[in-house]
């Protein structure tokens, strides 16, 4: 679909944009930077979709939310799996992350990773967790 | 806050933070007991004090809302009125977090 595009370049500008504008010496600001537009953009987002939505339960039950309808309405797709070791660690798969798949998958850029998402930094944070779905 | 005379300010921050604790309370309770009808998102009459009624309303995204009722005029309000009351202000909020130039937490205020 063409929006779907044009979310795609403009997600892509945003990220080159902000890291170009900072100085070389400020790696960090550039993702915290990042990282302030990404927590604004979802807290509008979640607002919104939590709106006529029963309460949450539990922890659970948020984390269900998030891998199900939070996953379908912003990468259009489900959480492949989610994992837990029921002491308030998730790990959630994706194994087609929407953002990651039109890039071509080189090593060259590989320390700029994180700039694009970062899911992908909790993902290997705990191996002892137990499957959920 | 609004239509409020400057010397009942006060009476109605009271109450409104008095209120918050019913409101934890309430919430608290919804976990243990996993009852259907306690997972709306509209708390229900808080606590009628002699001059006014306080209801609650709290959003998946913990933003508690609180509306003050005078109790001694003569119109008494259904539960569903002030429901829809709720939910108007909760739809009014989420347009206001989706506007690029809130920044959350910063006071809201009406024309």
């Amino acid at each position: 679909m063409a929006d779907e595009v044009l979310f795609d370049f403009l997600h892509m500008e945003i990220v080159n944009h902000v890291c170009n504008t900072v100085q070389k010496d400020e790696k960090d600001y550039s993702l915290a930077k990042l990282e302030a537009l990404g927590f604004r953009v979802g807290q509008s987002i979640v607002e919104r979709i939590t709106k006529d939505l029963p309460r949450f339960k539990d922890e659970l039950d948020v984390m269900k939310f998030v891998c199900k309808d939070f996953w379908t309405v912003v990468y259009k797709k489900q959480v492949d799996n989610l994992r837990t070791n029921h002491q308030g660690v998730y790990v959630l798969q994706d194994n087609k992350f929407r953002l990651l798949t039109h890039m071509a998958n080189g090593k060259q850029y590989m320390d700029s990773a994180p700039k694009v998402n970062f899911k992908f930094r909790f993902r290997n944070c705990d191996p002892q967790t137990e499957e959920l779905q | 806050m609004n239509n409020i005379k400057s010397e009942n300010e006060l009476k109605f921050y009271y109450t409104v933070h008095t209120s918050l604790d019913v409101v934890e309370e309430k919430i608290q309770s919804v976990g243990s007991k996993s009852t259907n009808d306690m997972r709306e998102l509209y708390l229900g009459l808080l606590y009628p004090t002699e001059d006014y009624k306080v209801y609650g309303y709290v959003t998946n995204t913990k933003i508690k809302f609180v509306i003050v009722v005078e109790s001694s005029s003569n119109i008494s309000l259904r539960d569903n009125e002030i429901r829809s009351m709720f939910k108007k202000l909760h739809s009014a909020y989420v347009d206001m977090v989706c506007n690029p130039f809130y920044v959350p937490g910063e006071q809201i205020t009406s024309v």
